[in-house]
């Protein structure tokens, strides 16, 4: 009560310091929640395809470049250990109505691919079905598109599909998967004359790992099919979901540099929070010689400055919360349109807060010492 | 119990090395439920006196003994400052965004009791020293003479033995200080305090039972 009044003394002065706080804290729950959406999506990747061997063209710089033959693909599905082969294409073309490339993933119908994306209305594929589509979730409701409609694709807008089922991606709450649309391998190679580009062995049909052990134990059985992989298919490499992920070592670098920004952020709020209660200590001085004076002890003394910290702190990141969130908004629906994952879960709601609070209680430590060590006498006579 | 309220015993107290001699040896005693006033030019060892007397500050050698107890072997020094001293300075020193009676109360904190107690005993403080109207007043809205008679009720919350106080009516005009004066006579009448003013108006000084003189750092003769 007293910590509180003491702050709205000085009502300008604490406006700023929560406004410091607040900018720390929502660039710490804006760049966490990125990152660990980022982490969520590669683990739950890691997870879907715990099973799977993924197999590229050697010396293709991304799938896009890649190319896999139906004879490699037998000589593939030879391989003891290797349940079954999946084929996949991809495909950006851009669709009437539609601001925004629309990007195709090119499947089996009936694989085992494409019966890992979940059909929440309509059908899924099936053989004949020609320029019959799959649209995501997110797409369906973002460009208002029902089972039934029609969608025009091409960059000259003539080529007319039928939208027969809207899907759930595997990877669930990733808005870029639940965005695109699925056509069917025959329609890719039959009406846009392209061919797979890769191909997946499956060393286990219907397989998703449940958890981090699990998938370690799966990766160790893929590893151990790869060299018979590559010998069947020479021109092709064969990578395990994991491998491929550590392609990514730039998620790690994002995760660090999160984190970095964080510590920077904490640093100059903190420095922020020392500031505002170091000038507020001596503004106090003689205030404080006068409690020492009847009685409060250094402890009371330091209790009552790191209240105000905390205080402040904790209205900080009150401020900080929504302002992170909308940051976040913004960064998913204005800049990647999408692309991005983020985690909204509780505990980062707790992490924000922890990161206050260690801001508040570390930026008021000098403060609060230094008040409770002034000498009564000295600080009754500050002028 | 001891007679004696508060005993001096060869006190000296330098400072900046011994550069500055501010007491030199100081001896004296006030005896329970008395009132001393302190005299002396400026600069004469005065509040440095009280300073020490008031457990803020330690000699560099001699001791102090409040109610038979020397002041250098309390452990708890602020539970004394807390509850057996009350402190008036020359500036009322009252928090200007904290109410009359919650300035009052600020003593009462160490004491854990609840704001509602706490509350009570400001208010009737207040109402004792004719402030009662102004309870819930901000230092701000007050004059300085009501400012003044409220750091005298603060000084008072904790029903403290001994009253020490430093030129209380050397910021206020003469009709203040006469109000004031009285509030530490009824303080000794009612409650049985012992008071130590330090002043410079010799008729603050008349008012007291004994007066001590300090020149140079030293007591000088005897008077009242």
């Amino acid at each position: 009560m007293l910590a509180l009044r003491n702050l709205l003394r000085r009502k300008l002065r604490s406006l700023f310091c929560l406004t410091q706080i607040a900018v720390a804290i929502a660039a710490f729950v804006a760049i966490v929640g990125v990152t660990t959406g980022l982490r969520a999506q590669f683990y739950e990747l890691s997870q879907v395809f715990a099973y799977d061997v993924m197999i590229q063209a050697r010396g293709a710089s991304s799938p896009m470049f890649s190319r896999v033959t139906p004879e490699e693909v037998a000589a593939i599905k030879a391989v003891p250990g290797v349940e079954g082969v999946s084929l996949r294409g991809f495909y950006v073309t851009l669709a009437k109505g539609r601001p925004q490339p629309l990007t195709f993933l090119a499947l089996e119908p009936g694989g085992e691919l494409l019966q890992r994306y979940a059909i929440v209305r309509g059908r899924s594929l099936a053989p004949g079905d020609g320029k019959a589509v799959l649209i995501g979730r997110l797409m369906a409701e973002q460009d208002g598109l029902e089972v039934g409609d029609e969608l025009v694709l091409g960059y000259d807008g003539d080529q007319a599909c039928e939208i027969v089922g809207i899907f759930e991606p595997p990877i669930k709450d990733v808005p870029f998967l639940a965005g695109q649309a699925i056509m069917s391998m025959e329609h890719y190679e039959g009406f846009y004359t392209l061919k797979p580009q890769l191909a997946v062995a499956h060393t286990k049909l219907g397989g998703r790992a449940a958890d981090p052990a699990e998938v370690r134990r799966a990766h160790v059985g893929c590893e151990a099919v790869i060299p018979a992989i590559e010998a069947a298919a020479p021109r092709q490499r064969a990578r395990t979901i994991l491998s491929f992920l550590d392609s990514f070592k730039q998620a790690e670098l994002v995760d660090s540099f999160a984190w970095a920004i964080s510590v920077l952020a904490a640093l100059v709020s903190g420095i922020g929070v020392a500031n505002t209660m170091l000038m507020s200590v001596f503004d106090r001085t003689r205030e404080i010689g006068l409690l020492r004076a009847i009685g409060w002890s250094r402890l009371r003394i330091v209790g009552m400055i790191q209240s105000e910290g905390v205080l402040l702190a904790i209205g900080g990141g009150l401020l900080g919360l929504p302002v992170g969130y909308v940051l976040i908004f913004l960064s998913q629906f204005l800049i990647s349109h999408g692309w991005l994952q983020v985690s909204l879960d509780p505990l980062l709601y707790l992490q924000a807060v922890g990161f206050a609070l260690f801001i508040g209680v570390v930026g008021s430590v000098y403060p609060a010492v230094r008040a409770a060590l002034l000498p009564p006498t000295e600080a009754l006579r500050y002028e | 119990m001891s007679d004696v309220a508060i005993r001096g015993v060869d006190l000296v107290k330098h400072y900046e090395h011994g550069l500055v001699k501010a007491l030199r040896g100081v001896n004296f005693e006030v005896r329970a439920g008395e009132r001393v006033a302190i005299t002396g030019p400026s600069g004469s060892g005065k509040t440095t006196l009280l300073h020490l007397v008031g457990a803020l500050d330690d000699p560099t050698s001699g001791r102090v003994e409040i109610l038979g107890e020397d002041v250098a072997a309390v452990r708890d020094l602020d539970r004394l400052r807390s509850q057996t001293l009350g402190f008036v300075f020359q500036l009322h020193h009252l928090i200007p965004n904290l109410k009359l009676w919650e300035n009052v109360a600020l003593p009462t904190y160490p004491l854990g009791i609840s704001r509602g107690e706490r509350r009570r005993r400001a208010v009737e403080l207040l109402e004792a020293v004719g402030l009662g109207a102004r309870v819930d007043f901000l230092p701000v809205k007050c004059s300085g003479g009501e400012r003044q008679r409220a750091a005298v009720a603060r000084a008072l919350v904790n029903e403290p033995r001994i009253l020490l106080a430093d030129e209380p009516t050397g910021s206020v005009d003469s009709l203040t200080g006469e109000s004031i004066l009285s509030l530490f006579e009824w303080a000794t009448a009612e409650r049985g305090v012992t008071s130590v003013t330090i002043t410079h108006d010799p008729a603050v000084a008349k008012r007291a039972d004994r007066v001590l003189r300090i020149v140079d750092g030293c007591l000088a003769a005897p008077e009242g």
